[in-house]
């Protein structure tokens, strides 16, 4: 039972931070690379505010803090980086490669400072005051901060599937990610859509970042790009773009890893989702869960 | 006259849509064949199928004796059918000469890629007479002078000659063409004209796909007209554009919308 | 000039090795292959070759196994990865990559887990490095001239279009993920030979990072690319020592800067710096006379408006 709420707590990170990667990748056609430093940098400044400044922050503020960290950064992504690369390319496929590959370039900028800074060492969140609390519900433990965890992912994601099919917002992102020239013909503004969902994607990359920091107990420098062939298994599985999608795959991953990593010494877990990416690749290139085929030539 | 092209109860369908819908013609060596319909009556469906860009959902096509409904679009084109492209598709940043001598490859494209490494004297010999063909064609094309410029730096018109002559320098023995004139004025459109009836006197069988009539009865000497994905009238053009048939898919419902002439 | 190259001479054998590296990025990112699975066969070939040292195969013997072995293992891999295109392609590779980190850490003996493989004996001399190199390059320049070049510009700008042009297209792209794989591979065994140590942080993200950098900054569009960009990417920290452990930092702007800005990277710099010299000379030589003959404006493709006028069908 304790690997259940475990599973439950790590789709829960999984999920909040696959789901900015499969939005921008299904309404901005950019596979984010540096999604994984985002997490990994606005986990670290939290690090540094408690550790090195021995600042006591609460975890409410330490979330806030960390989720505007990771929306700032996503946000000069897209002006900075993603924005001048989509109004000089001639093609969308060169739009995309140049995206991809600038993306890497983007992440190595706040992975190396990490590095520099930890030199190379894993680093820790800790709320301060921390009070875990220990639930008991029958034979299975749960404390205060795994549901904060689940609880808020729910949330987010819930609200996030709502906002996408009811506000105005939500429709003109979906109307961009079947055809953005049509969009902007109807007056839907890319550049604006775009910062929009990187921000989104950065504060749910933040909280992540906090998150699983807090449950882990320590990050590195390179955690980022772990998680990233999680949340790419999480993606491919729910299918691109779909947020239902993502939250389902992110169970999944979670649920297949801690099964792994019980029955096995868990230096192999993320094989995991190596194997589940090229499966699900190969046999349902559209997701297990999307309604839509996407085009994908 | 022979049969270079036969096509039998070939259909296309998207879903539910019949895109092409049992369609059944031969065509002979050395004819100008027109294609024309209204938009969306399938045309560039069935010449996406004639050129195996297109899988059909059902039928058979036999060129030159070899049926080939099931090759690959590569294989296609190194078997001698050609095609152009409803838009411009060059490649910007390369050369005129780079951009036809691209068509030029077309019968030895993909063969033998270690032949670059281990026989390059071959590949020297290809090189040359592709050059050759290519300035055969871009002579043909009145493109001479231009070789040397960027392709993406050309007027609409010019790009769309340098189309055409790349689809030459593949020596097609079916040229397909969707809508070559497309944006050209009507001067360019009768050079382009008088440049298939050349290529016709010289035994090339081919098939317009146009809007303009006035080229459709001027150049071809057979034309297809297509709506809803079937053949609804064929013959000689003036029989054809006479046919009430024919004015009605065109004028039809909407009117007198277009009737100009 | 003889103690300087003795001083500097791991920095032109890593050269030779980065170049290398940087040909096998070079090579797919040429054909818009959206491949990373360069440093994963890197990692491969070093940890392949480093076993093989062990049991007394020669360095050339086990270049060879390593380089074909590479091309049949990437062959084999690009038939089912060659229906996934663009974005799914570069996931699936970062992935790759990623998973090969793991597999070293847990391999055992065969990688020494964590702590990589040392005190492998050095087998090659910077003179055979060089000519390794050499013959890499001069492989791939075959393929970016002639017929075979064309079809490969092509096949990024436009599939369908190399499609219609006779050109396999899933044929050509198998085989140029086998020959970056080969590249990628035998990068990995130069390394191998000439440091006699691996570990799986020497092929994780800074090596994506640095391949990238070198086949972007210095150009995709040829072999020549990949040779700048390994010059700029090895002797860089060199020259700039202020930049020091932060030169992964300085990669990322450059690479950024150029993908946006100057997507031919420093190689399309040079060829239009050459152009605009020759343009001036020749207007020199003319006496000022007008060189363009028809310079028109640079004219959209975009058709325009689309409906031309229909001769209506009353004759």
């Amino acid at each position: 039972m304790e690997q259940v709420v475990n599973a439950i707590v790590l789709g829960s990170c999984y999920c909040l931070f696959a789901i900015g990667l499969s939005l921008t990748w299904g309404t901005l056609n950019v596979l984010n690379l540096a999604h994984g430093a985002v997490f990994m940098f606005s986990a670290f400044t939290c690090y540094l505010l408690t550790q090195h400044l021995d600042l006591a922050i609460p975890l409410p503020w330490l979330i806030l803090i960390a989720m505007a960290v990771g929306a700032a950064m996503e946000l000069a992504l897209d002006l900075l980086v993603f924005r001048p690369i989509r109004k000089r390319s001639k093609t969308l496929a060169d739009a995309e490669l140049s995206m991809l590959i600038a993306s890497i370039g983007a992440a190595a900028i706040p992975v190396t400072i990490a590095q520099k800074v930890t030199i190379d060492s894993p680093f820790t969140v800790t709320a301060k005051p921390i009070n875990t609390t220990e639930y008991h519900i029958g034979s299975v433990y749960i404390t205060n901060i795994e549901i904060l965890i689940v609880v808020f992912t729910l949330v987010l994601t819930v609200g996030l599937a709502i906002w996408l099919q009811r506000s105005n917002s939500g429709r003109a992102l979906r109307a961009l990610s079947f055809d953005a020239e049509t969009g902007g013909l109807m007056g839907i503004s890319q550049g604006r859509m775009s910062a929009l969902v990187l921000v989104l994607s950065g504060m749910t990359a933040g909280a992540a970042g906090v998150f699983l920091a807090v449950f882990l107990d320590s990050l590195t420098p390179e955690s980022g790009s772990d998680l990233l062939l999680a949340a790419f298994a999480a993606v491919v599985i729910g299918g691109v773009g779909s947020v239902w999608g993502t939250l389902i795959g992110a169970f999944i991953l979670a649920a297949g890893e801690t099964l792994v990593s019980a029955t096995t010494s868990g230096t192999w877990t993320q094989a995991v989702s190596f194997g589940l990416i090229i499966v699900v690749l190969l046999l349902r290139p559209s997701g297990l869960f999307s309604r839509v085929n996407v085009n994908r030539t | 006259m022979s049969v270079l092209l036969e096509v039998a109860d070939v259909n296309v369908h998207f879903g539910g849509v019949r895109a092409v819908d049992g369609i059944d013609f031969d065509l002979e060596t050395g004819c100008l064949y027109g294609l024309v319909g209204p938009n969306g009556s399938g045309k560039s469906t069935l010449l996406g199928a004639l050129s195996r860009m297109t899988n059909l959902t059902s039928g058979r096509l036999v060129f030159a004796g070899e049926e080939y409904q099931t090759y690959s679009p590569a294989k296609t084109a190194r078997m001698g059918i050609g095609r152009t492209f409803q838009a411009v598709r060059l490649i910007p940043g390369l050369s005129v000469l780079e951009n036809v001598m691209l068509g030029g490859d077309a019968r030895t494209a993909g063969v033998g890629i270690f032949a670059n490494w281990l026989l390059p004297w071959r590949t020297r010999n290809c090189e040359r007479s592709c050059r050759e063909g290519a300035m055969e064609a871009i002579e043909r094309l009145e493109l001479t002078g231009l070789e040397k410029r960027t392709a993406g730096m050309l007027p609409y018109g010019t790009q769309r000659r340098v189309e055409i002559a790349r689809a030459l320098a593949a020596k097609p023995d079916l040229l397909l063409f969707d809508e070559p004139t497309a944006g050209m004025n009507r001067e360019e459109r009768d050079e382009v004209g008088e440049v298939m009836r050349s290529l016709r006197g010289q035994g090339l069988t081919q098939v317009l796909v146009e809007h303009d009539m006035q080229m459709i009865t001027e150049v071809c000497d057979y034309v297809f007209v297509m709506n809803f994905g079937k053949v609804i009238a064929q013959g000689d053009p003036e029989a054809v554009v006479a046919d009430p048939l024919v004015q009605e898919a065109y004028l039809g419902k909407r009117g007198s919308k277009n009737a100009t002439a | 000039m003889n103690a300087w190259y003795s001083a500097h001479v791991v920095l032109f054998q890593t050269t030779a090795i980065y170049a290398v590296l940087a040909l096998s990025f070079q090579v797919v990112l040429r054909s818009g292959v959206f491949s990373f699975a360069s440093v994963g066969f890197f990692g491969i070939g070093a940890y392949v070759s480093a076993n093989l040292a062990k049991h007394g195969v020669s360095g050339v013997l086990s270049m060879i196994i390593v380089f074909v072995g590479s091309a049949i293992f990437g062959y084999a891999l690009s038939l089912p990865l060659v229906r996934l295109r663009g974005l799914y392609l570069g996931m699936v590779t970062f992935a790759f990559d990623q998973i090969l980190i793991v597999v070293a850490n847990n391999g055992g003996t065969y990688t020494g887990g964590p702590v990589g493989l040392f005190g492998i004996p050095f087998d090659v001399s910077t003179l055979e490095l060089f000519i390794v190199a050499a013959i890499c390059l001069l492989l791939v320049s075959q393929l970016e001239r002639r017929s075979i070049g064309r079809s490969i510009s092509v096949l990024r700008v436009d599939e369908q279009l190399a499609r219609s042009m006779g050109v396999e297209v899933n044929r050509q792209r198998n085989f140029i993920f086998a020959l970056s794989a080969a590249l990628g591979g035998l990068a990995g065994v130069l390394n191998t030979f000439n440091f006699s140590t691996i570990a799986p942080g020497g092929f994780g993200f800074d090596l994506i990072v640095a391949g990238l950098t070198m086949a972007v900054v210095g150009g995709i569009g040829s072999w020549l690319g990949a040779v700048i960009g390994a010059l700029i990417v090895v002797w860089f920290p060199q020259v700039f020592t202020f930049v020091g452990s932060y030169k992964a930092i300085v990669y990322g702007v450059l690479v950024i800067l150029v993908v946006a800005y100057e997507p031919g990277g420093v190689l399309g710099l040079l060829q239009r710096g050459v152009r605009a010299i020759a343009a001036l000379i020749e207007k020199r030589s003319s006496g000022g006379a007008e060189v363009p003959v028809e310079e028109k404006k640079v004219v959209p493709s975009v058709p325009p408006p689309a409906t031309t006028p229909q001769k209506g069908v009353t004759a």
